[in-house]
């Protein structure tokens, strides 16, 4: 058989005002099927309370290749962070 | 037990809980057979966890029946210290898996009795039945809707798949009529309020199983009521003795072993 059935992201969210998480990925060959598969293989020790599928293909991702030009210049940027401030004295925090 | 003698209540809950209890145990050894066998690793999760469900479903039911017989014996001492004869589960639980499409008809046909079944317990005078009806009405919920999509998928996909569901079903459906008799046990249980008599759940059951098979093209046909219930008596398929042996091999080879 060379069918190959497209794969699916699974998110999962964990409990109310949660957001969905991504927890792994599955094959089926339609929305349903992967819903229902998703439930057997991610959900059964009480991990969740709802799941989301989606189309692995639909998914676009930034390039590996690119992470430093992406993502490192923020590290050299603590003023950023509100931690990098002094707390004026006298400020009770 | 003929009729007219009046089957001592206990006695008649511990055999109506074992009967139960019976058709989850077997209904779950059958579907392990399928672990490393499914079609795809994802339905080899889902029908284990299935299995799963039963065999929870049989512990709590053989304890249950353990403790209303009162002779001390465990869910361990009934799932595997009695013979052939002393299991009492419907043939429909028995009968080989056949492939992928005849254990989809099964787990559907199965589902829609349980659904039916226990939620014909929900607030039972019998307190075993009446702790377990909800829960057990949640699980077969989802077992319905697991064997619902496939069967979806199989009756409308390719030639083939429809052919073998079709099959499947023609195997399986034959085996449903024993779940719809009344006899001493239920009768007596019946009159005391603690259950609903099989006769009456089998509409319910049908209708059931038709909202599936119906979009489908396909129908459960004529139920007969069947004269005699070979599985209730013990009376079993030559099918059954090998299950039950490799069900029971290594509590009988190692008695009272643990790991």
């Amino acid at each position: 058989m060379s069918y190959v059935e497209p794969l699916w992201e699974v998110f999962l969210r964990a409990d109310r005002g949660l957001s969905h998480v991504h927890v792994g990925s599955l094959h089926a060959p339609d929305p349903e099927v992967a819903v229902l598969s998703a439930r057997d293989l991610y959900t059964r020790r009480s991990e969740g309370v709802s799941l989301w599928v989606v189309r692995s293909e639909n998914i676009h991702t930034s390039d590996p290749g690119k992470r430093a030009q992406y993502f490192e210049s923020a590290a050299e940027k603590p003023y950023r962070h509100a931690r990098h401030y002094a707390v004026p004295e006298g400020l009770n925090l | 037990m003929s009729t007219g003698t009046l089957v001592p209540l206990d006695a008649a809950a511990t055999t109506y809980l074992l009967r139960h209890a019976d058709d989850n145990l077997i209904a779950s050894q059958r579907l392990c057979e399928w672990v490393a066998r499914a079609p795809r690793i994802e339905d080899d999760v889902a029908l284990l966890n299935i299995a799963l469900d039963h065999l929870g479903h049989a512990r709590e039911l053989l304890t249950a029946a353990g403790n209303r017989e009162g002779r001390g014996r465990s869910e361990d001492d009934l799932a595997y210290e009695r013979n052939e004869l002393e299991f009492s589960n419907a043939i429909l639980f028995e009968i080989p898996n056949g492939d992928f499409g005849q254990t989809i008809a099964r787990i559907l046909t199965v589902a829609a009795w349980h659904s039916t079944l226990y939620r014909s317990w929900v607030g039972s005078d019998c307190v075993e039945l009446a702790e377990f009806g909800p829960r057990g009405m949640r699980e077969a919920a989802y077992h319905f809707e697991y064997a619902r999509v496939w069967a979806e998928r199989l009756a409308l996909g390719t030639d083939e798949s429809a052919d073998r569901f079709r099959a499947g079903l023609a195997s399986v459906l034959p085996h449903i009529g024993e779940l719809f008799v009344d006899d001493a046990v239920t009768d007596r249980l019946g009159a005391e309020g603690w259950v609903t008599s099989p006769s009456t759940l089998k509409e319910a059951c049908i209708e059931l199983l038709t909202s599936c098979l119906g979009p489908l093209g396909l129908s459960v046909g004529p139920v007969a009521t069947p004269v005699q219930t070979p599985g209730r008596l013990g009376h079993h398929t030559e099918a059954f003795s090998p299950m039950l042996a490799e069900l029971q091999y290594l509590r009988r080879a190692f008695p009272g072993g643990s790991w």
